[in-house]
């Protein structure tokens, strides 16, 4: 029996392998959703609890890793929106600070820079960028991530991309052609 | 100074911190909790339960059946035997 079944059939050893061996793959998905430490841990956590809560549902036939996917991007998008609520708690830098971070060539910074400008807009078209620019998924896979219509996502993507353009470019950003 | 599309270039370079490698614990005990909290709260619902039924029962008892008025009955009777 694999360690899907035993799983299933409530086995913490079984479980905690699941866990382990998928930590990295789901860890990467949510560094694309909060750049904290404690925040991307504790939504590391979260997945791994939606994940065994649900996992009795699970069809053995579909991948694990689309499906922990799904799951870890419903929960960083679900803590988008809960901060996107509570203003009080979105650190902005300041332009200045974003112009010092653009001048740099490391991926690191890029990040952080990219982070802070999607910070700046709606938390459904910044989903719909980071699947699509950040990911590299084409439309479809995207849609099917975000539990959205295709459709739905095409749309959103062409917003996200006009809004963030308007975002660089009031930092003083130029925005290229964000292919 | 980048562009966006740089910036997007980039940023997909980059990656997350190493995995703390404690989430398989951590989330087996979180769910161990969840389960201990559940039982307690099914628990204390059967608790509950049980406890107003047997306070309804104790309710019966003390009232006591409904009995007939013996008065509204021979009113009733002289009713029938009215022509």
């Amino acid at each position: 029996m694999d360690d899907i079944a035993r799983a299933k059939r409530g086995d913490p050893a079984a479980l905690s392998r699941i866990i382990s061996g998928h930590e990295a793959f789901v860890g990467r998905i949510l560094w694309r959703f909060t750049r904290d430490r404690n925040d991307w841990e504790s939504l590391v956590q979260d997945t791994f609890v939606e994940m065994c809560s649900s996992i009795r549902g699970f069809r053995s036939e579909s991948s694990l890793e689309r499906w922990l996917a799904r799951i870890a991007t419903r929960v960083g998008y679900r803590f988008w929106r809960q901060r996107s609520r509570d203003r009080s708690r979105v650190s902005q830098l300041s332009d200045d600070a974003l112009r010092a971070l653009a001048a740099s060539q490391a991926p690191v910074e890029a990040a952080q820079l990219l982070h802070e400008l999607l910070g700046r807009i709606d938390p459904p078209e910044r989903l719909a960028l980071v699947l699509v620019y950040i990911e590299g998924l084409s439309m479809s896979e995207a849609a099917a991530r975000a539990g959205w219509s295709a459709g739905g996502m095409k749309m959103r993507v062409h917003r996200a991309r006009q809004r963030l353009a308007e975002v660089a470019r009031s930092c003083g950003i130029e925005p290229g052609d964000l292919q | 100074m980048m562009t966006l599309s740089r910036i997007v270039e980039l940023a997909r370079q980059d990656l997350p911190p190493p995995a703390p490698g404690a989430a398989a614990a951590s989330t087996i005990a979180r769910i161990e909790r969840m389960r201990v909290l559940q039982g307690r709260v099914l628990l204390g619902a059967c608790a509950v339960s049980v406890g107003l039924a047997v306070l309804a029962a104790c309710l019966a008892m003390w009232v006591g059946p409904a009995t007939p008025d013996p008065v509204e009955e021979l009113l009733v009777s002289i009713e029938w035997r009215l022509p």
